[in-house]
């Protein structure tokens, strides 16, 4: 990139369970919550300088009005520059961060809010043909996010289970990892290492407005005997709800600058934006796709596996940091459990939840953070999206005085 | 719907008050209280002449505290303030000139209910099947409702102590002595209460009277010898919590050595191995009997079975058969072994009549549903078989031919402790009928079984044996095929790792005081002796050949060779509680390289080679999952429930210091054994260092 962009601020609601806190909140009003704290984050308003608006979004339906969802937000922010709406199922929010990058890369765009935001508790039930008239009998109500299918096509979790077994990855394996991602994020909430990402968001109650400040999703006290337990659901053998996350809310918002905009306006970035990449195969890849789209983002960048301080997989099931992480490390064992110890540090989806438009931007945040606070250095995010398409984001990040 | 119903015959003038609890047994929970204490004051502003209380419930009368709602609450407090509620209503039970009499009418009275009984009665009426205990150590607690101070005014200290300190449960018939309860049929058994009331209507409680324990001294000196036999881990305080409570209300008033009782048994409410030994419970009893799925549909009806071997086990496999009300046919080569056997059933069940644990009919009825033979054609159209013949896969290829020619189709379930399904099926034309049901002796008290699913083992056996387990009583785990599986393979681990902690140049006695110390039943040297020596060396050499991994200790060998087998042969101890220690074994103990461990090392190594052990048998698909894990260890090779199990002990120690410890272990003796499996760098990879069950 000729001139070098960099990740501003960085913010996330926490992310709430199905039909949980964040359910009665408009999806536009917890995005506008949420994008706001990244806009004054810092002693300053970053409102003015946003030049365009980039928001990944799954599930428009979800929304009061289901079209333009980021120009919505974008107006309700009092930003007028133009605002694109992207759907890549789990990629959205990095696609919409890549394009970002390639705008900017071009030397069209300066400063940009991007934003990842789902609401699957709000999403609707759909009745089809009542258009034409319902001449006779009972009409069919659809639930739009259930099964997570694609016709045509298996189920996500079978083909996941299918990557599992292709690279010997076992039920015991994904149900250690899940018990791990609940147990890493308690230890990370513990030790505040989660506070520079998590905005508390004003939610509607009976009582009136109450503030929801934690992932409520997590189970701290969750035990691999339990989880093991767990049936397996969704057609295959080995993914169960114990190692897969749920059906979530939330919001996660960052602010894109080119490095020289930042210098004018005399603001520390968090990190650096090293290189974005994408990747797609055929669907039954979805597990391994993630290590596809970080092997593509770490030649963009011409550096190696072991350049990477910190990796984030999104864990769309616990299948995919284990599958993909297996893949990079080839048939040396040892490398593969380094790889894994330096992956999803602060927990993954299984344990804070997965709403699919918010997620992809989730990762990329918790890594800067994390990198920051270790005193710096050079981490992947990468996530799957349906169908096997794949985004990567390297970024690097010197030590801060939140370190 | 309140937990206790009041109602008055107002002719009589007395109260019945019924105790009904929500769930399946009554316990004791803030609700049961309140509702007590209302029914009482009831009674009381009746001018009630007599109270009787009873069970809404047909086989519970009632089952101690609510543990469940208890741990919910999570609050100590809580928990202070409804015992203190609990000692209230007792107190006020008993000081009242009203008399209580008890109806349990077939139920059990477990715990607090037994202490209701103690404390709170004047009179208990009971009808056969009902029984009565304080089996509070078994779940990492002591008696706080004034147990320790009221049982023993009723069956003299010694007997109190033995019950408390073992956790048994009486059939009440034992209590009738005391002349606090009296027998009667189910029909009589609410006239004999009110008859009981008519006649006693000025009835002073027994336990407000002087204390009849007078000599404290002797009284002190009878619990320091409880307190030799089993205060003996540091890792099972509740023992000492037992004693302690019953020394200290020596010579006082019951009322105020119950209310010291509160402060001890919050303490043990918080601490990890109670809750350990807590948790177990629930895990046996909740999951326990559902653990292992099998489709009902797919396992056979077994309305009888047979049992080729009519040794040890085959008799105890047949006892427990029959008296589940299945018909055994017992095989054994001749008539000789036959009549052995026959002879050997009875004088067990007789000697458990003539001690009043049996009734006559129940041995008859059983030995009634046992026919013995030398004749295999018997065996055509049985379903399953047993086969509990020597442990010799020769000899089982043997016996499973010989089966199989009269009855290609029988379920052929074998009962051995180490030689995998693959061998044993290895020349069979219908291996799949082949599978693994691994009793523990003795079969009557054991309530493990481990079912063993062979490469080739069907799903119909797999389905048949699980089921024929359940239906004995047992709760079954399901593993995979292996040189002993996983309960022997453990097993056999601590009995070595004892004798090499002897070879480095530890005292036995030393090691089997440190393996008590550190939780388990018996130390591996007198364990040695308690399974056989014989048993543990063609065992060891068994595993020693298929895995080579597991070598065996010289002095093994040297026991063996020397006659040094237990079982009426010379060995360890000469008693079978190993207090009467034999210097003569040390003349058969190699010495091995290396330093002299201490006392943390021992304990060390006989707790993580098992733990160690434990999760290599995860890793190689012999455990399917953490449950079973602790279930077999716990209820099949006494690992200490006070740390619940291999998986809790490793979560609670912490998977990355076991890891470690187990280098270092490993690094100092050189015992192969100890080198940490790969699982564990496996679960430390998924950032699990603990929580795994």
């Amino acid at each position: 990139m000729s001139d070098s962009l960099v990740l501003v601020s960085a913010k996330r609601s926490p992310f709430g369970r199905y039909l949980g806190s964040l359910a009665d909140l408009e999806a536009v009003d917890l995005a506008v919550q949420v994008a706001r704290a990244a806009l004054h984050a810092g002693d300053r308003d970053l409102t003015p300088h946003v030049e365009q608006v980039f928001v990944g979004n799954c599930i428009q339906a979800s929304f009061e009005t289901g079209s333009v969802n980021g120009r919505q937000i974008g107006l309700k922010l009092g930003i007028g520059g133009f605002a694109t709406t992207f759907d890549t199922a789990c990629c959205s929010p990095l696609t919409a961060l890549r394009t970002a990058t390639m705008a900017m890369c071009l030397g069209e765009l300066h400063c940009a809010l991007v934003l990842g935001v789902e609401s699957m508790s709000r999403t609707p039930h759909v009745a089809r043909g009542l258009r034409s008239g319902v001449r006779i009998g009972p009409v069919e109500l659809t639930d739009f996010i259930y099964p997570i299918e694609y016709r045509g096509y298996n189920p996500v979790a079978v083909d996941a289970a299918t990557g599992a077994e292709r690279h010997g990855v076992s039920k015991r394996l994904m149900d250690a990892w899940a018990l791990g991602s609940h147990r890493k994020w308690a230890a990370a909430r513990a030790a505040g290492r989660l506070d520079d990402e998590i905005v508390p968001i004003r939610v509607p109650t009976r009582f009136g407005e109450q503030l929801f400040d934690f992932d409520e999703f997590a189970r701290p006290t969750a035990t691999l005997a339990k989880i093991e337990q767990l049936p397996a659901v969704f057609g295959s053998d080995t993914v169960t709800p114990g190692n897969a996350p749920g059906l979530n809310d939330g919001c996660a918002a960052v602010v894109v600058m080119t490095a020289a905009r930042a210098a004018e306006l005399g603001i520390d970035p968090i990190a650096e934006i090293v290189a974005t990449a994408w990747a797609t195969d055929e669907p039954i890849g979805i597990a391994w796709i993630p290590a596809a789209a970080i092997r593509a983002a770490l030649e963009r960048a011409g550096l190696g596996l072991d350049d990477l301080d910190l990796i984030e997989i999104n864990e769309a099931f616990a299948a995919m940091p284990l599958v993909s992480t297996r893949i990079l490390a080839g048939a040396d064992e040892e490398r593969w459990f380094a790889l894994l110890a330096r992956t999803n540090v602060n927990g993954g989806a299984v344990a804070i939840g997965h709403p699919v438009g918010a997620s992809g931007l989730r990762i990329v945040m918790t890594l800067a953070y994390e990198l920051r606070r270790r005193g710096g250095g050079t981490g992947v995010a990468a996530i799957c999206g349906g169908l096997s398409q794949g985004e990567a984001v390297i970024v690097r990040a010197r030590g801060g005085r939140h370190a | 719907m309140p937990e206790v119903r009041y109602a008055l015959d107002r002719s009589r003038r007395v109260a019945t008050l019924t105790l009904d609890t929500a769930g399946p047994i009554n316990t004791i929970g803030s609700a049961l209280l309140a509702d007590f204490e209302a029914a009482w004051t009831r009674a009381e502003d009746d001018g009630a002449s007599g109270v009787l209380l009873r069970s809404g419930k047909r086989r519970s009368f009632l089952d101690g505290a609510n543990l469940r709602e208890l741990l919910k609450e999570g609050s100590t407090w809580t928990l202070a303030s409804l015992l203190h509620r609990f000692h209230a209503i007792l107190r006020r039970m008993a000081t009242s000139p009203i008399p209580v009499v008890v109806v349990v009418e077939g139920a059990t009275a477990l715990g607090g209910g037994c202490e209701l009984l103690l404390w709170a009665a004047d009179h208990v009426v009971a009808t056969p099947g009902s029984r009565i205990g304080l089996p509070e150590v078994n779940v990492g607690l002591f008696p706080a409702g004034g147990g320790t101070h009221t049982l023993r005014r009723l069956v003299g200290l010694d007997t109190a102590l033995d019950i408390m300190a073992r956790g048994r449960v009486l059939p009440a018939e034992e209590l009738v002595p005391s002349g606090l309860i009296t027998m009667t049929t189910r029909d009589d058994a609410v006239a004999a209460a009110l008859r009981w009331v008519q006649g006693h209507p000025a009835s002073s409680n027994r336990t407000l009277g002087a204390d009849p324990c007078r000599d404290l001294d002797a009284a002190r000196e009878t619990v320091a010898g409880f307190r030799r036999r089993f205060q003996v881990s540091p890792y099972k305080p509740w023992f000492q919590a037992l004693f302690d409570s019953v020394e200290q209300g020596l010579g006082g008033d019951v009322a105020e050595a119950a209310a010291r009782d509160v402060d001890p048994f919050v303490a043990l409410w918080d601490h990890s191995n109670a809750r350990n030994a807590m948790d177990f419970f629930f895990l046996s009893q909740s999951l326990g009997p559902r653990l292992v799925q099998v489709r009902e549909e797919a396992a056979r009806p077994v309305p009888a079975l047979a049992i080729v071997g009519a040794g040890l086990m085959g008799r105890g496999i047949a006892q427990v058969a029959a008296d589940t009300g299945l018909e055994v046919l017992l095989v054994d080569l001749g008539q000789e072994q036959l009549e052995t056997a026959a002879a050997d059933l009875r004088s067990t069940l007789d000697g458990l009549v003539a001690r009043g644990r049996w009734s006559a009919e129940r041995r008859d009825a059983l030995l009634a549903r046992i026919q013995m033979t030398a004749d295999y054609d018997r065996l055509r159209d049985v379903p399953l078989v047993i086969e509990a013949v020597f442990e010799d896969p020769d000899l089982k290829r043997r016996v499973l031919a010989a089966v199989q020619e009269v009855e290609p189709g029988i379920v052929f379930a074998s009962n051995t402790s180490t030689i995998p399904m693959a061998q044993i099926a290895a020349r069979s034309p219908r291996p799949e009928q082949v599978v693994g049901m691994h009793f523990f002796s003795p079969v009557p008290l054991m309530s493990l079984l481990e079912v063993i699913e062979g490469p080739t083992s069907s799903e119909e056996a797999v389905a048949t044996a699980v089921t024929l387990g359940r239906r004995m009583g047992k709760t079954c785990i399901l593993v995979g095929d292996g040189p002993g599986f996983y309960t022997s393979r453990c097993f056999g681990l601590y009995v070595l790792t004892g004798l090499i902690a002897a070879e480095l140049g530890v005292h036995p006695q030393e090691v089997d005081r440190i393996g008590v110390a550190a939780g388990f039943p018996q130390g591996p040297l007198h364990v040695y002796g308690s399974v056989g020596g014989a048993v543990v060396y063609h065992a060891g050499h068994f595993m020693a050949e298929q895995m080579p991994f597991h070598k065996v200790p010289p002095s093994l060998d040297n026991l063996f060779r020397a006659g040094y087998t237990g079982a009426g042969k010379p060995c360890f101890y000469r008693d079978s509680k190993g207090l009467d220690f034999d210097p003569s074994v040390l003349a058969h103990i190699a010495r091995r390289d290396g330093p002299t461990p201490g006392e943390d090392d021992v304990r060390d190594l006989l707790l993580l080679a098992m733990v160690n052990e434990a999760f290599r048998c995860l890793e190689e698909g012999v455990l399917r999952d953490l449950a079973s894990m602790d279930l077999g260890a716990v209820l099949g090779i006494g690992f200490p429930h006070c740390w619940h199990g291999p998986a809790r002990y490793a979560s609670q120690r912490g998977i990355r210091e076991c890891r470690d410890r187990l280098a270092e272990l490993h690094a100092t003796y050189g015992i192969t054994q100890l080198e940490p499996c790969r699982e564990l760098d496996r679960l430390l990879a998924c950032g699990v260092d603990g929580g795994l069950i």
